[in-house]
């Protein structure tokens, strides 16, 4: 399934990389040209239990001479700092001034982050001391020990979202945004996102782009139990792992020409393509061929190459070449060079191309390919800024890009699994009545940590997921199950699901899932503590011994592995997004899916999010950051969100779905319609990671965003579901910021908060708090806020204490707000035949 | 170890968790105010005093010692120091801003109280404790 994002005149006026080529563009691309690479022998760790014996690193960088702030550097993970480098050469690159020719909220930022950041000495003293005499993991060890040896630090470098919210904070970007993850084809995706933000009037200008570190030992052991090395056991020949960052500048041509900026490139397509089951090599498939073809007079092509030195994928892609029967004058791979970049491969392969374009003489085109492991692959073309420009209407839309009228887009279907039920009807009627899901951990021994309660899905139906799910096979990771079982109630509720065969609407259905980071399973590196190198050894026990099951068991779960099954087991292939910002992911993957449905990309999308944070890492981690109540003694009344005595967010986990649909599709199929979507906006703080922005500035642009989006005035806005997380700081910033949008409206409102039932969901609090949106305008009841006594005199709205009461309003605004800054709304509303949008 | 030998061990950690140069801490220098503080710094800095002093320092450590001497332990009042308590810090803490602390005083508000000399005297405090 082919889709593509219309492009008009966007172009890329800035460039940044952070590779083993070096951070200088021109030096970088006559390094390729030359054949120079970076690619030799590993220096910091020993190549013995791999296949692949390469890597591309990067050596002797000095990131305060771009960044120049140790204070935040400290709270960096290498990803991160490659990320800020590469994303301020791009910005002054460009020439822009973020806050003078553009501001800040104008500015978009989407990126790309890989797998597995971290380097194993940083959890190297969780592993040695949470090793029993047996080499066993002990979760009374971890955390009566282990756990006190790490800095609190170490969770701002584990959040996936984390490099991208340090862009935001460097270069003071508070526009649109998401974070995806964590092969090529989600950083392609990034760049997509930054040139629809443009397009749709939702930005000016975006930075996009993506960083990665897979030159280290752990990304290796993660790698090759991944299959990724194949080829290298195979052939003796594959993809080398390099580390780096690469961003760009793409602004509206109409105002990058005004400011006389200088252009690289005006992009003027991009194809993406879905490609689901295990040939690896289906997916270079007629990608090239789809992009050249609409071109009426012939031109003079260049392709940046996508071969990684895996001989098998070059064979693919130049036949691929050859079958698109397009001739071309010179093709460039810059991976053999620099070494495969993952996550930030898109941005690098873009700004080669973005090089090669600005010299091509009129009539030249560049093709970019941006194909690698994963389903997702994209291709974009660029041309020449020299080429004519297309004509463009008043907001800069060329004339090329349909101007109808926006699709309305309705939710059809529900899945929802978490604390207090596991399933829409039981989950809606614990909620509607007030019943706390919080409780005592009960999956591990939480005995020696600090918070030691959380919000536990209970008797969820494991055998019955195995048989419907055999795709998963052993998959350890629970927030994997718990999505799985809401992705399939929401498309059975949405009736989208067929006996014997995939259904033909899901073909060309998108699907948007949100999930935190990847777990990692330290039972599997305690039995090797003892071992004076902890990594090599863990490589040897997990690679060559065969009767672990490495394959089927990885230390780490990459995050696209929910989103494959569930497009697998569907045949979902109208576009796959991972979306890892934190605790806006949830609602981010709504808006995403949202906005693919009103231009016309898809008819039908699966939006969702799951996370399962209640391990003794994930619990672990945020009780030291202070972030978590330690009311261990009143689990069941922990979360008290708006209440002077609140201390913190109680830790919860779950999943839930929605099926999207634009509204005539839903109506020529006959499907029931619950609710409507009516507006949506994200922002960024770009404040600080560990707090939210004081006078909730972030928050307010959000809100604000989407009351625009959906054509509403903030007397319209009937109630708001809250992210209410019960933490000193947010509840009050959230009050404030509700009162500063919504003005007088704010007081005569409900405002309530699931999370003092179902605890903090983390990444799927947003899909499952939208459940509960969509809910309260289908069926007419606001749930309550319990644990509310004593509200705090600076929360002083009414959030609806200890019962649920009865709702006639039209419109639900769900508020998410992540760590990191990430801030989304997305306004709900009654659905009514025929009737026109409140 | 004198006060003056933790200050200078202080100091080093100040600058690997704040940044801030060394010439500009002092021993009067407020963390949050003068030295840019976030409050995950000061977890941090909690952490590298343990770690370099091989000490413990409680989470809520002023106010449980507070606590332990206020007659029916009433520390906090829907999120504001009590007068007891209020009293009680400023012996505590005699080297912080005492004009601060007045009725209205919110306990989220502490560690912006927190000066170098406050963790100099925990320390050394604590170094005494320790069974040599």
């Amino acid at each position: 399934m082919i889709s593509e994002q219309k492009c008009g005149n966007v172009v890329i006026t800035g460039i940044g990389m952070v590779t083993p080529l070096g951070d200088n563009p021109q030096a970088i691309l006559k390094k390729i040209l030359d054949g120079e690479s970076a690619v030799r022998k590993p220096s910091r760790f020993e190549t013995a239990p791999f296949f692949c014996k390469l890597s591309a690193e990067i050596e002797n960088f000095d990131p305060e001479k771009f960044v120049g702030d140790s204070k935040t550097l400290r709270l960096m993970n290498r990803d991160a700092v490659f990320a800020v480098s590469a994303a301020r050469l791009a910005v002054q690159d460009s020439g822009i001034k973020i806050g003078d020719q553009y501001k800040s909220g104008e500015v978009a930022l989407y990126g790309a982050t890989g797998l597995a950041g971290i380097a194993l000495e940083e959890v190297a003293p969780l592993v040695k001391f949470s090793a029993d005499a047996e080499g066993i993991f002990d979760p009374r060890r971890f955390g009566e020990t282990a756990l006190n040896r790490v800095r609190p630090t170490l969770s701002f470098k584990i959040l996936s979202n984390m490099p991208i919210c340090f862009v935001s904070i460097f270069e003071g970007i508070t526009g649109p945004n998401a974070v995806f993850n964590p092969w090529e084809g989600q950083g392609a995706y990034a760049v997509i996102a930054g040139i629809r933000a443009i397009v749709a009037g939702n930005a000016a200008c975006a930075l996009v782009g993506g960083c990665d570190v897979k030159a280290h030992e752990l990304s290796f052991i993660s790698l090759q139990q991944q299959g990724v090395f194949e080829s290298w056991a195979k052939h003796g020949k594959g993809c080398t792992p390099a580390e780096g960052a690469a961003f760009l500048v793409l602004e509206r041509e109409d105002r990058a020409r005004s400011r006389n900026a200088r252009i690289y490139a005006r992009i003027s397509r991009a194809v993406s393509g879905t490609y689901s089951g295990t040939n690896r090599l289906s997916f270079f498939n007629e990608l090239p061929a789809e992009l050249c073809k609409t071109s009426r007079k012939p031109f003079d092509l260049e392709i940046i190459g996508a071969e990684d030195g895996n001989p098998e994928w070059e064979k693919a892609e130049a036949g691929a070449l050859k079958k698109s029967g397009i001739a071309f004058s010179r093709k460039i791979s810059p991976k053999p060079s620099v070494g495969n970049m993952f996550a930030a491969a898109a941005g690098l392969q873009m700004s080669i191309g973005a090089l090669l374009a600005r010299d091509a003489h009129d009539g030249g085109k560049v093709m970019v390919n941006c194909f690698g492991f994963g389903s997702e692959q994209t291709a974009f073309l660029l041309e020449p800024p020299s080429s004519p420009p297309q004509a463009v209407n008043d907001s800069g839309v060329p004339s090329s890009v349909e101007s109808r009228p926006r699709r309305r887009v309705v939710v059809t279907g529900l899945g929802v699994v978490g604390p207090v039920g596991n399933n829409v009807e039981t989950f809606w009627q614990n909620l509607t009545k007030g019943i706390s899901g919080t409780g005592s951990i009960t999956l591990f021994d939480a005995s020696t940590l600090r918070v030691r309660i959380g919000g536990e899905v209970k008797n969820l139906d494991m055998d019955g997921l195995r048989k419907y799910f055999p795709q998963a096979g052993e998959e350890r990771d629970r927030k994997v199950w718990l999505g799985l079982s809401a992705a399939r109630e929401a498309l059975e509720n949405a009736g989208l699901i067929l006996p014997n065969a995939p259904n033909p609407y899901l073909d060309r259905a998108s699907i948007h899932v949100g999930v935190s980071l990847e777990v990692f399973f330290l039972q599997d590196v305690t039995p090797v503590a003892k071992n004076e190198r902890i990594g090599l050894a863990l490589a040897r026990s997990l690679l060559t011994d065969s009767k672990s099951g490495a394959a089927e068991k990885p230390l780490q779960t990459p995050l696209d592995r929910m989103t494959q099954i569930v497009g697998d087991k569907f045949g979902i292939n109208g576009g796959r997004f991972v979306n890892c910002s934190a605790c806006a992911a949830g609602a981010q993957v709504i808006g995403d899916a949202l906005g693919r449905i009103r231009d016309g990309m898809a008819d039908v999308a699966l939006a969702g999010a799951a996370d399962s944070m209640l391990n003794p890492l994930g619990l672990g981690g945020f009780s030291l950051l202070h972030a978590l109540s330690a009311r261990n003694d009143e689990a069941e009344s922990a979360c008290r969100p708006f209440d002077v005595s609140r201390d913190g967010a109680v830790l919860g986990e779950g999943g839930g779905f929605l099926v999207l649909e634009s509204l005539e599709h839903a109506k020529k199929r006959g499907a029931k319609i619950y609710a409507e979507i009516l507006g949506y906006g994200s922002s960024m703080d770009a404040y600080r990671v560990s707090d939210p922005e004081p006078t909730g500035r972030g928050a307010v642009a959000c809100m604000t965003k989407a009351i625009a989006d959906a054509g509403l005035e903030a007397k319209q806005i009937d109630c708001v579901n809250a992210h209410g997380t019960g933490t000193p700081k947010n509840d009050v910033v959230e009050t404030a910021a509700i009162k500063e949008v919504l003005g007088d409206q704010a007081k005569r409102i409900p405002v309530h908060s699931v999370k003092s039932m179902t605890g903090h969901l983390i990444a799927a609090s947003g899909s499952v708090e939208a459940v509960t949106a969509v809910l309260t305008i289908f069926r007419g009841i606001v749930p309550p806020t319990i644990n509310l006594r004593y509200p705090d005199p600076e929360c002083d709205l009414d959030y609806v204490s200890d019962i649920g009461r009865v709702f006639n309003g039209k419109t639900v605004m769900s508020n998410s707000f992540a760590f990191g800054g990430q801030n989304a709304a997305i306004i709900f509303g009654k659905y009514t035949e025929g009737g026109e949008q409140p | 170890m004198t006060d003056q030998e933790i200050f200078e061990k202080l100091k080093g950690m100040l600058k690997e968790v704040l940044g801030a140069k060394i010439d500009k801490i002092q021993m009067e220098s407020v963390l949050v105010k003068d030295l840019g503080a976030e409050s995950i710094d000061l977890l941090d800095l909690s952490f590298l005093i343990e770690d370099n002093f091989k000490i413990t320092i409680e989470p809520n450590e002023f106010e449980k010692e507070v606590k332990s001497r206020i007659p029916g332990g009433v520390y906090e009042k829907d999120g504001y120091l009590t007068t007891e308590a209020l009293e009680e810090l400023k012996k505590s803490l005699p080297e912080v801003d005492h004009s601060r602390l007045i009725p209205g005083f919110r306990k989220a508000e502490v560690p912006s109280l927190l000066t170098v000399s406050v963790f100099v005297k925990l320390v050394a405090r604590k170094l005494a404790q320790k069974p040599s």
